[in-house]
């Protein structure tokens, strides 16, 4: 469940931002979580409904999935990852270079 | 980063305590920083015009975290300390591992120890017993340690330079992968009382690792568990592990560990 700790990062950050910027309210928080992160949606959105307080007591969640993507270093073919540990689907090489996936960024807030 | 996990427990909730030390769940001022004040006012108007209005944000969720990771990495590079993250299951026999390398190496090289639990003391005093430094962090409800805690553990060790940290996470072979401690890195340890399919069933903490230990191989005659099949499970999610097979109790196959451990220290 570190999901939770996860939440909680994302809320005293967006609370930071939006304080600094003199809002009253949150009401939405924009985050991006790559396929490869190693989080969950579902225990995320979870957390999220029952943490959210303060500065942001019914901010929703809007979370933009990215796909892992992947390039082999054998021979140089770009294929989606599902896993961290993928196969190369060209040349069978095993272990991909992650292009894209690991994200898990607050992208921006909606505030009041 | 919130050092809390699963219940929204406040940070107070993780206590830092020595073997002997009778202080618990102190509520001083180790706790970290959030990035906010505690004392939250309530929502009031200022007199700005009101509207929605979109914020750019654009911040890595674990930035707090990997950023202090990496001033405990600088940090034991500049000392010349080895940290090694250990990651399991509970009950792969971590602490006993531990015993029997403090035992055998102490002579060799300082090593001292964090232990990381939910709760108790215990394997804390099975370290202490050997003689070998030693930090509780009780992360109460928490399923992983962090960064800070690591910073605040090895403030209270006080490490000698050249020497060897070893980082007992909580047992879990979930969490613990996402959190950078800072360490030079993460040994996966599995038993074989337990599936030798775990590689393939929680993949992300072997590929995370730099070396695998198979533990309790004394035990294999009466269990069904299948070495080579295991290495091969973990090779396929991540093709530069390394294995060692050993039985912490009976000390059969511990001197590659110790090879490993040398040639890492001289690295």
């Amino acid at each position: 469940m570190h999901e939770m700790s996860i939440v909680m990062s994302i809320l005293d950050m967006a609370a930071d931002r939006a304080r600094a910027a003199d809002a009253r309210v949150i009401n939405a928080i924009e985050i991006e979580v790559g396929g490869l992160a190693g989080v969950e949606l579902e225990p995320l959105r979870f957390c999220f409904q029952v943490a959210r307080r303060d500065i942001a007591p019914e901010a929703e969640l809007i979370v933009h999935e990215i796909p892992g993507r992947g390039r082999c270093a054998g021979c140089g073919s770009e294929a989606a990852m599902d896993f961290a540990w993928a196969v190369c689907p060209d040349c069978g090489e095993v272990g991909l270079e992650v292009l894209q996936g690991r994200e898990l960024r607050v992208r921006s807030l909606s505030v009041d | 980063m919130c050092d809390t996990c699963g219940c929204g427990q406040p940070g107070e909730a993780v206590t830092f305590r020595k073997p002997g030390d009778h202080r618990s769940g102190h509520p001083h001022d180790h706790h970290h920083h959030h990035g906010h004040d505690q004392d939250h006012e309530p929502p009031h108007d200022h007199d700005h015009e009101h509207g929605s209005r979109q914020l750019a944000v654009e911040q890595d969720v674990l930035q707090q975290n990997n950023l202090l990771a990496e001033r405990n990495r600088g940090w034991f590079a500049a000392k010349g300390i080895l940290a090694l993250n250990l990651v399991s299951s509970p009950g792969s026999g971590k602490t006993t591992l531990l015993e029997r390398t403090i035992a055998d190496l102490g002579a060799e090289f300082a090593v001292s120890v964090v232990e990381g639990d939910q709760q108790t003391l215990n394997d804390a005093d099975r370290i202490a017993a050997t003689g070998a430094p030693v930090i509780q962090v009780n992360t109460g409800h928490g399923c992983h340690l962090d960064a800070a805690m690591i910073r605040r553990a090895v403030d209270e060790l006080d490490p000698a330079e050249k020497s060897v940290v070893m980082i007992e996470n909580v047992g879990n072979l979930v969490c613990p992968a996402l959190f950078d401690l800072g360490e030079s890195a993460k040994v996966v340890i599995i038993s074989v009382t337990e599936g030798d399919d775990k590689p393939l069933k929680y993949p992300t903490m072997f590929a995370a690792s730099d070396l695998c230990l198979v533990n309790k191989i004394d035990l294999t005659p009466y269990v069904d568990f299948d070495l080579d099949r295991c290495e091969e499970a973990a090779r396929s999610v991540n093709p530069k592990l390394e294995f060692c097979r050993l039985s912490a109790t009976t000390g059969e196959g511990m001197d590659r560990w110790y090879d490993w451990l040398r040639a890492r220290r001289e690295a």
